[in-house]
């Protein structure tokens, strides 16, 4: 299983896999059998990057966003009037938030995961969910498209549910000021939507647990300092979530660094336990360089300018009432009013000509469909 | 409805959800589309969420495929792909009074096991086998179904509501009262099922909890006080909510009861159903052993493809050997890195409780059944070739299903228990 521990290459892929290269020809469902767990995860097929695509597609996302808005205002002259941008083509004098503001402003949010998780004491579990929807929400959307304020609160609503920790809507935004049951709910599809409905997601606190469990067997386990390092580990692990790295390394690679970094002998010993080569040590540095550098809060001030900024250069298209929402509304709705129209068509269309022929259809008219399962035992 | 399936006739309706037939405009496909009513209050229930959750992560020949979630202005719709039977109506229609043939018993049942070893691997509670919850393709490939109950483990939870497992198939452990259980009820069910198969009906039909308890002591035998006892600490329950006055009830053999079944299927039954949940076998145990021994009991292609069967009966004989080598390798291997790198920390979460059983174990285990089977592959192989042949050779599967022959519209079990 050493391939678990190296770093990906470009692509985003893991660079080889030992347990299919063995010459054995499996099915599909075989191979999936075989491989490990996580490697069958969603998680390791969809949502893990380098670091140059994350930027890459952090700037994809911004650019294209700013062409969008940039045209929704040139259209909007009542917007462009209420910046005291008077003539049309003055949209130019919009700063756009770049990317990496972008992401700083979705930092922020995160942090607010953390303390709306402590008022409500939810479990790591949850918090560390809710982190990780919200870095995938951005990674298909733009903060200027959806505030993160909102889309932290839906992420945060869904990891209770998908971690089985659901509470009531009412409970949950009755607590949090300023909050209606709406702005979650308003946006539950949409999040749902960008997170591919992949909800399961592995932590790296549950790997540390693991390292717990493991270390404490090793010859020569320190037991009594155990408590300390791993208290340590786990703030570490928590000072990732600020982080690309769940993004770019595997959990486990994640909580390895965090005991390294807490106990090097320690964690090497585990490594070498496990027969995990040297190159290790590599990856691991890695992961607490991007932690010691970015895992640590932004100033509130920073983060103020940039949301004063986003007030002005949001997508005019998705602010409730203005001219370019009521616009798109209204382009939704002759796009439904279509629809329904050749819905209905074909629905009189599919009663002349089944699919299935005529006779078939003589059939099942005779026979209406109904539910079959009448020995219900429950 | 999406503009790219076209829905057919409604198959079932719950609380939550209402299941079509449905077709694929481009490929034409056949599915199941499971419509999930929208809480206005709760936006999705978080039994969608659930099911989605984890059907997003399990794919596996034998777990039904989830293919797609779709939504509209007003309504979710998950997409599976779909089975023509459950297998209550397949041995409604195809069984002896039920009762399917020794063959067919044992492809379901490897193929039960196997579903269900994937989904404890996975770190999956099913919670609601059932033959309502078991599909059968036209491939006669079962497929575990109706993930509306199940649940992950893997997050430290001891207590889970204990209002699971449709009755005649619920774990005495469970029916006691405990909430600390693990993949063992899983375990139970399946060993219901395979009497169920075996002998055309379901093998424990309580009335309630107690009558269920009842009937299972009738059958298996009261267990002796510190059993019970064991159970009760285990379980976190106070020892007198078990140490009711149970009648002394005597074991009644196997035998007597499945007077069709083989002894190496009431050796795998009666490790399968086990009083006490740390006595039952795990699932991949269950498939290593010697009932499974040197036969090919993956689907029976056979069975929708009659004429092409003995070749690939022999075919797949050859490459299942080899792969259960493999299995077996590769069965060792995890169970040796205790700490797969990969895997997280399912192989040491000491919430579940099985796990307490040392991993070393596990894997004598393993490499007794793998001994006993390379004995007697050879034996059996020769004489199991010519039987299966025999038996694919009858067409008792109707394949019509696409063309203007009789097909009933079988009820897609996801109504079974829709809440």
């Amino acid at each position: 299983m050493t391939t678990a521990l190296d770093p990906i290459s470009s692509n985003g892929q893991q660079s080889q896999n030992l347990s299919s290269s063995n010459g054995f020809k499996p099915t599909h469902a075989e191979e999936i059998h075989s491989r490990s767990i996580y490697e069958a995860s969603s998680q390791y097929r969809h949502w893990r990057f380098s670091a140059e695509r994350l930027k890459n597609i952090r700037e994809t996302l911004n650019q294209a966003a700013v062409a969008v808005i940039r045209s929704a205002f040139e259209n909007d002259e009542v917007i462009l009037l209420s910046y005291h941008l008077r003539q049309p083509g003055s949209s130019q004098a919009i700063s756009f938030l770049t990317a990496s503001e972008e992401y700083s402003l979705v930092k922020h949010y995160i942090t607010k995961v953390t303390q709306l998780c402590g008022h409500f004491r939810f479990s790591e579990e949850v918090e560390a969910t809710a982190v990780s929807y919200l870095k995938r929400f951005y990674l298909k959307n733009t903060v200027m498209d959806w505030h993160p304020k909102n889309v932290m609160l839906t992420a945060l609503f869904l990891a209770l549910k998908t971690t089985n920790n659901a509470i009531s809507l009412d409970e949950f935004t009755s607590h949090i000021p300023k909050t209606s049951p709406a702005d979650v709910l308003d946006l539950e599809f949409l999040v749902a939507q960008s997170l591919a409905f992949e909800f399961a997601v592995w932590h790296a606190h549950r790997a540390l647990w693991g390292f717990r469990l493991d270390t404490q067997e090793l010859p020569d386990a320190p037991v009594s300092e155990l408590d300390p390092i791993f208290e340590t580990a786990a703030t570490f692990i928590r000072a990732s979530r600020l982080t690309d790295a769940e993004l770019i390394y595997t959990p486990s690679q994640i909580a390895l660094a965090a005991l390294w970094s807490a106990a090097p002998q320690l964690a090497l010993a585990w490594a070498s336990s496990k027969g995990q080569s040297e190159s290790l040590t590599q990856v691991l540095s890695n992961i607490k360089a991007i932690v010691d550098s970015e895992g640590v809060g932004l100033e509130v001030e920073t983060v103020r300018v940039i949301d004063k900024r986003l007030r002005i250069c949001k997508n005019p298209e998705k602010v409730k009432g203005s001219k370019a929402w009521l616009k798109k509304q209204q382009e939704a709705e002759e796009k439904a009013k279509i629809k329904r129209i050749k819905k209905a068509e074909d629905a009189r269309k599919a009663m002349e000509d089944d699919p299935f022929g005529g006779e078939l259809l003589a059939e099942s008219q005779e026979k209406p469909a109904t539910v079959i399962d009448e020995d219900d035992d429950d | 409805m999406s503009t790219n399936y076209v829905q057919m006739e409604k198959l079932g309706e719950g609380t939550y959800a209402t299941v079509y037939k449905g077709r694929a405009r481009n490929t034409n496909e056949i599915v199941a589309l499971k419509e999930i009513h929208l809480d206005a209050e709760e936006g999705t229930p978080s039994t969608a969420i659930r099911e989605i959750s984890l059907m997003k992560e399990l794919k596996h020949t034998n777990i039904v495929r989830l293919h797609d979630v779709i939504h509209t202005e007003t309504k979710l719709v998950l997409i599976f792909e779909f089975c023509e039977q459950d297998l209550k109506k397949y041995m409604d229609t195809h069984g002896d009074r039920g009762a399917l043939d020794p063959h067919t018993v044992r492809s379901f049942m490897y193929q039960l096991l196997k579903g269900t070893a994937f989904c404890h691997e996975n770190r999956v509670l099913h919670r609601d086998l059932k033959p309502q919850n078991l599909l059968i393709n036209r491939k006669g490939e079962l497929k575990l179904g109706d993930f509306g109950l199940a649940r992950a483990f893997g997050v430290p939870v001891n207590t889970f509501s204990n209002e699971v497992v449709t009755l005649w198939y619920r774990a005495p452990d469970v029916l006691l009262g405990s909430r600390t259980y693990s993949t063992s009820i899983d375990v139970w069910s399946c060993g219901c099922i395979f009497a169920e198969m075996i002998q055309g009906t379901p093998l424990f039909r309580g009335r309630d909890n107690q009558d269920q308890l009842l009937h299972i002591m009738k059958i298996i035998g009261t267990p002796d006080d510190r059993t019970l006892r064991k159970i009760a600490q285990e379980a976190n329950l106070p020892p007198d909510s078990v140490m009711k006055p149970f009648p002394k009830l005597p074991k009644v053999p196997w035998q007597n009861i499945l007077t069709k079944a083989s002894p190496q299927a009431i050796d795998l039954l009666d490790r399968l159903l086990q009083f006490d949940p740390n006595e039952r076998l795990t699932a991949a145990e269950a498939l290593t052993h010697p009932y499974f021994t040197g036969s090919v009991p993956g689907p029976s292609p056979g069975l929708a493809y009659p004429q092409q069967q003995q070749q690939q009966a022999i075919q797949r004989q050859h490459h299942q050997s080899q792969h259960q080598q493999q299995h077996q390798q590769a069965h060792a291997a995890a169970a040796a890195s205790a700490a797969n790198m990969l895997g997280g920390v399912q192989n040491f979460n000491p919430y579940v409780h099985h796990s307490s059983h040392s991993v070393d174990n596990h894997a004598i285990h393993q490499q007794a059944y793998a001994a006993q089977m390379q004995q007697q592959m050879a034996q059996i192989q020769a004489q199991q070739q010519v039987q299966q042949a025999a038996q694919y050779a009858q067409p008792n599967f109707n394949p019509g299903q696409y063309g203007q022959g009789q097909q009933q519209p079988y009820a897609y079990p996801f109504n079974h228990s829709l809440r």
